[in-house]
């Protein structure tokens, strides 16, 4: 044992020496090698994976804005549709308001030339019953021959007038 | 004095071509400055030139020597991680990944000329060439692996490390006694006690296995890092050195496997002490 040691050469001293040179290399290689290489890496990894959810939130982001996009669009059509149809809608309204108007119009003509007319007849009326009466009076003197005091004249006024229909009944003229 | 060394066979040397323990050049106070010694230096400031260059200004875009360093890196954890358990893997990996890097350093500098062959020796008269020696009885840079000192360090090191880990990781001696001795298996009833019997001379094998395992660390690295040495020695020194070529390649090889057999069976000596396989009652198995 040794003589084997000896042979190879191992001495206390020798193999201390090379155990604290190696030790001197593990303490370095960990302290600027390994630990910030491997912190390094951790961070790479970390930044690889925010990375690409970054991206991927970005593609659903697009996504979203490109639907929005479509809806936005979809609704104007509908909006603008919407208005063109009210458009027509309220010139078409406009258009029948007039009509009825002018229907309403003529009927408040007509209405008024009937009254006109009415009232014309019932003038009509009037004078032909005055003019009756005093026929009747003129007639019925010149047979009896003799001028009626004011006193027949007034008998017979009341009996012509109670014989003739008053005004608002139908009556003969209403014929003419 | 200094000599270039021309290889050559001498007839009839008994003396070998590399000298199996590293020379002793010069002392600093108790200490022996080896030719290893020196190339273990030299490995070490060019390691940390290295690392000083590649990691001074780390950025998340990585360039150039960031690069490699970060490959290095990330490669020997993944194969600490990929056989180890999470906890084990964390204490395990900078001293594994440094074993794998520190010894690929050293291996690859035996094979830049003048490693093994500028040195002292007897002169040369034939030969032109001032300070021809007829042979580097005592060469001034060495690979550090290619000294026992080196490769039994590093081993030791090994040792006490992985033993503290399987302490830690039993929880402390009775963890680690039942992970060598207690019966695997999941045995239960009367099976247990022949079974123990079996398990404690099992147990008793494995220590012997626990203690063998740095010593075949240190000496496995050794013999092929100073064998491939010797190698090259020989092949320069026959038909003006033109069998060496296939061996640098090969050598160059050795190098590098040697470096990842040392790290691979270090990570997995660890985790045959840092695991539970085979025990059913514990927590993890």
């Amino acid at each position: 044992m040794e003589n084997t040691l000896h042979q190879l050469g191992i001495e206390w001293n020798k193999l201390i020496a090379q155990i604290i040179n190696f030790v001197i290399v593990l303490w370095v290689l960990n302290r600027f090698a390994f630990r910030p290489v491997l912190k390094i890496l951790e961070q790479r990894r970390e930044k690889i994976a925010e990375s690409l959810q970054n991206a991927e939130k970005i593609k659903q982001e697009l996504a979203a804005a490109e639907e929005a996009r479509k809806e936005i669009l979809r609704k104007a059509n509908e909006q603008a549709a919407m208005i063109v149809a009210e458009a027509q809608k309220a010139a078409a309204y406009q258009g029948e308001k007039k009509i009825l108007e002018a229907i309403e119009e003529a009927k408040r003509i007509l209405k008024k030339a009937e009254e006109t007319a009415r009232l014309e007849r019932e003038k009509a009326k009037e004078e032909i019953r005055r003019e009756i009466l005093n026929l009747v009076i003129d007639i019925s003197s010149k047979v009896i021959g003799k001028t009626l005091t004011a006193e027949d004249q007034e008998r017979l006024k009341n009996e012509v007038l109670s014989k003739i229909p008053q005004r608002g009944e139908e009556n003969i003229f209403s014929r003419n | 004095m200094i000599f270039w060394a021309t290889e050559s066979l001498s007839e009839g040397k008994v003396e070998p071509l590399v000298q199996p323990a590293a020379e002793t050049l010069f002392w600093i106070g108790f200490l022996p400055v080896t030719s290893s010694m020196i190339q273990t230096w030299i490995v070490m400031g060019v390691i940390f030139l290295l690392i000083r260059l590649g990691t001074l200004r780390l950025s998340l875009i990585p360039s150039g020597l960031q690069n490699a360093i970060e490959a290095a890196v990330e490669g020997l954890e993944k194969l600490t991680r990929g056989l180890l358990e999470p906890k084990v893997a964390d204490w395990a990996f900078p001293l594994v990944a440094t074993y794998f890097i520190f010894i690929v350093f050293s291996n690859i500098t035996d094979l830049i000329p003048g490693v093994g062959s500028i040195g002292f020796g007897e002169k040369d008269p034939s030969r032109q060439l001032p300070f021809a020696i007829k042979h580097t009885s005592v060469p001034i840079f060495r690979p550090p692996t290619s000294d026992a000192n080196m490769t039994t360090a590093m081993a030791l090191i090994f040792f006490v490390m992985s033993t503290y880990w399987a302490f830690r990781y039993h929880h402390g001696i009775k963890g680690v006694l039942h992970h060598i001795f207690g019966v695997k298996g999941g045995f239960k009833g009367w099976i247990v006690i022949p079974l123990a019997v079996l398990f404690t001379a099992v147990g008793f094998m494995e220590i012997i296995s626990i203690l063998i395992r740095p010593v075949a660390l240190a000496m496995r690295l050794y013999g092929n890092i100073y064998g491939g040495e010797t190698v090259l020695h020989m092949m320069t020194g026959i038909l003006w050195g033109l069998p060496a070529v296939p061996f640098y390649f090969f050598e160059f090889m050795v190098a590098i496997i040697q470096a990842l057999i040392f790290t691979l069976l270090s990570i997995v000596f660890t985790g045959t002490l840092c695991s539970h396989f085979g025990e059913v009652e514990s927590k993890e198995g």
